[in-house]
């Protein structure tokens, strides 16, 4: 689904990632981890498109409705409605724009997108709570603006609470779990388990293991100085969070 | 040194009509030297020649179906055309509340305090027109005060002055807008003032939209008596000139003012909000809240004054200013300015200037929302933010209908 090759990506004239590779395949969850600063949150931007990160160098493949295409320059609206999404570790509050109305402006230009019939506001306000209910979130978010006033466990919710809306193929899980308590993580890890399926994909980037007791990977990469040092199965995360960083980089 | 007021030729064109202007010659024209008209610069003003609309003029007789439509047909209106009541298309009685036209010389008893265009105002305005809200009316309907202008005003002056007294206990609410088809170039110099006596409730939204010819210099007084509430909302939709003095004085314990508005500019349009409340009594309470939204080269000032006197204590007061640049051309000038005599309030203020949020809009393209709509939906969300400060759904809607 995905296929990243030798990709290096800077932010403002800084090289962070160097020569990442990764390839994903539908059905699995790859969980990435890494010391501060090694380039996790950026390989998520370059993924979703930020404008102010550019690849220098390398590819990044992904398997679209027209076929496998590069997603190189393609505007980040046209990656979401091709089902690539991207949880922010800061979700980002907007005055002013309240989250139904946003949530079924989203869902509308996806549909569009694909020639789908766009969803009437009933309906969607129906198809909305129910995807509240699995994250047991409030009724009364959907009135507020969105992230604004939200704690940082709703931020997150909310965060996957749209990724249910959207039902991506890719999603990319940035630091979900930071600034959550046990109880809302484990809300968020149902919310994503529910979700997960053969046809799609996941990527979690986390610094700790604790999530992935919830959300389990097929594949744990470790990431360091914008490159994948290590690569091996779920007992990856247990080795690091026993043993830490060092003995990987050294 | 600057100029007088005697020296321009908006005096010489206004001198013929109002002989009495002449007690104002000696009076400083203002400059971008004095401190209230800094960012506000009046020489187009005061070189041009815009005579007083005459007598004739005045009496309205064919109204324009353009005028007729812009009416709500729910709610009061009270219609001014090009300056002229035009009683055929205003609501004539209200069980409660007065309406009638103050003639000239009621207007001359008025004080005058000094301020050239409040003064200018007094001296010039044909009539008064005033609003005696009885006590205990609660009105339902939205009272509408309907400035309507067209070619007509084309280089000449408009000189509205509006009293609205509230009894006590009554409940209004009240959209005062200013508004001119085909853009004359004109000067409008108005005058609104209200009274709030123990326990009204004002809910005011004032619309200024005379086209990016005009200039339109604009007081709006209000005094506060025990636990009144004033809520307002000024709408600025651009001008030449489009200079705009809120001054609301919380004469009474107890009293809130809720004082809020938006510039919406673009082209060459200049905007200048002052504000100043004034805290004269102990457990009062105010909120401020302007914004502007600016395109082109468009400018946009925003001065807002608090003054807390010494025996006002048990004051809450919040200021904000809000600003979003759509422009490299545009420009804001903002000026918070405390001043407290007391020492046991709560006060505070904040002002932020800043452009489109690249972040917002990564935010709403990774949901699919292509670029261009995500701006609009900002854009949007920026001014709703503020419009959902009009409490009144019916008031709002109005609102929304006209910033949209």
């Amino acid at each position: 689904m995905l296929n990243i090759k030798d990709l290096y990506a800077s932010v403002e004239g800084n090289q962070i990632l160097k020569g990442l590779s990764l390839s994903v395949k539908a059905g699995e969850v790859h969980a990435i981890m890494g010391p501060n600063g090694s380039g996790k949150s950026t390989l998520s931007k370059v993924v979703a498109g930020h404008p102010q990160y550019t690849v220098d160098r390398g590819s990044i493949d992904y398997e679209m409705s027209g076929g496998v295409k590069s997603l190189i320059g393609m505007a980040p609206e046209t990656r979401a409605r091709e089902g690539i999404f991207l949880a922010f570790q800061y979700p980002v509050e907007i005055p002013g724009v309240p989250t139904s109305g946003f949530l079924r402006a989203s869902y509308n230009a996806v549909c569009r997108h694909h020639g789908l019939e766009e969803m009437d506001p009933m309906d969607f306000d129906g198809f909305v709570r129910e995807k509240m209910k699995i994250l047991e979130m409030d009724d009364k978010y959907i009135d507020r603006a969105v992230n604004v006033d939200f704690s940082g466990g709703e931020k997150k919710r909310n965060e996957i609470l749209q990724m249910a809306v959207l039902n991506p193929r890719l999603a990319l899980l940035d630091e979900t779990d930071s600034g959550l308590d046990v109880d809302s993580m484990k809300i968020v890890a149902h919310g994503v388990n529910t979700l997960r399926n053969k046809r799609n994909a996941m990527i979690v980037i986390t610094h700790y293991q604790r999530l992935l007791n919830y959300i389990k990977p097929d594949v744990v990469h470790v990431l360091y100085q914008g490159r994948i040092v290590k690569t091996a199965g779920p007992e990856l995360a247990l080795e690091v969070e026993e043993r830490g960083y060092d003995w990987l980089i050294k | 040194m600057g100029s007088l007021f005697g020296e321009t030729k908006l005096f010489t064109s206004l001198n013929a009509a109002h002989k009495s202007l002449v007690a104002l010659e000696s009076l400083p024209w203002p400059s971008v030297r004095d401190d209230a008209w800094k960012y506000t610069d009046l020489s187009s003003l005061g070189g041009s020649a815009f005579s007083p609309v005459s007598e004739r003029d005045l009496k309205a007789k064919d109204i324009p179906e353009a005028l007729k439509s812009f009416l709500s047909p729910t709610g009061i209106n009270i219609v001014f055309y090009n300056g002229s009541y035009a009683g055929s298309v205003s609501s004539l009685s209200i069980e409660g509340i007065e309406i009638g036209l103050l003639n000239k010389a009621g207007a001359d008893n008025l004080p005058l305090d000094g301020f050239l265009f409040q003064t200018m105002n007094a001296v010039c305005a044909p009539f008064a027109y005033v609003i005696n809200i009885h006590p205990k009316k609660v009105e339902d309907r939205i009272l509408h005060i309907v400035h309507w202008n067209d070619k007509k005003l084309d280089h000449k002056s408009l000189f509205p002055r509006i009293f609205i007294r509230s009894g006590a206990r009554s409940i209004v609410k009240i959209v005062e807008s200013f508004f001119s088809k085909d853009e004359p170039t004109s000067f409008i110099n108005s005058m609104t003032d209200i009274q709030l006596e123990d326990r009204a409730l004002v809910e005011f939204v004032q619309v200024f939209r005379n086209g990016k010819k005009s200039m339109h210099v604009a007081s709006t007084r209000v005094t506060q008596k025990k636990e009144s509430s004033f809520r307002s909302f000024q709408f600025l939709d651009g001008g030449n000139i489009l200079r705009n003095d809120l001054k609301v004085q919380l004469n009474g314990e107890g009293a809130s003012a809720s004082v809020n508005g938006l510039h919406q500019l673009k082209g060459k349009d200049h905007a200048d909000s002052h504000t100043f409340i004034e805290h004269v009594a102990p457990n009062a309470s105010s909120d401020q809240l302007y914004k502007a939204i600016l395109d082109d080269a468009s400018h946009s000032v925003f001065h807002g004054r608090v003054y807390v006197h010494k025996d006002a204590q048990q004051t809450n007061s919040y200021q904000l200013n809000k600003n979003l640049l759509l422009s490299r051309d545009a420009r804001v000038d903002t000026k918070p300015q405390l001043e407290i005599f007391a020492d046991d309030v709560k006060c505070s203020h904040g002002a932020a200037i800043g452009q489109m949020d690249d972040e917002e809009l990564f935010y709403l393209q990774t949901r699919g929302i292509a670029k261009d709509e995500a701006v609009r939906m900002l854009v949007k969300g920026f001014i709703d933010d503020v419009v959902s400060r009009v409490k009144d759904d019916t008031l709002r809607s109005e609102l929304v209908k006209m910033v949209g």
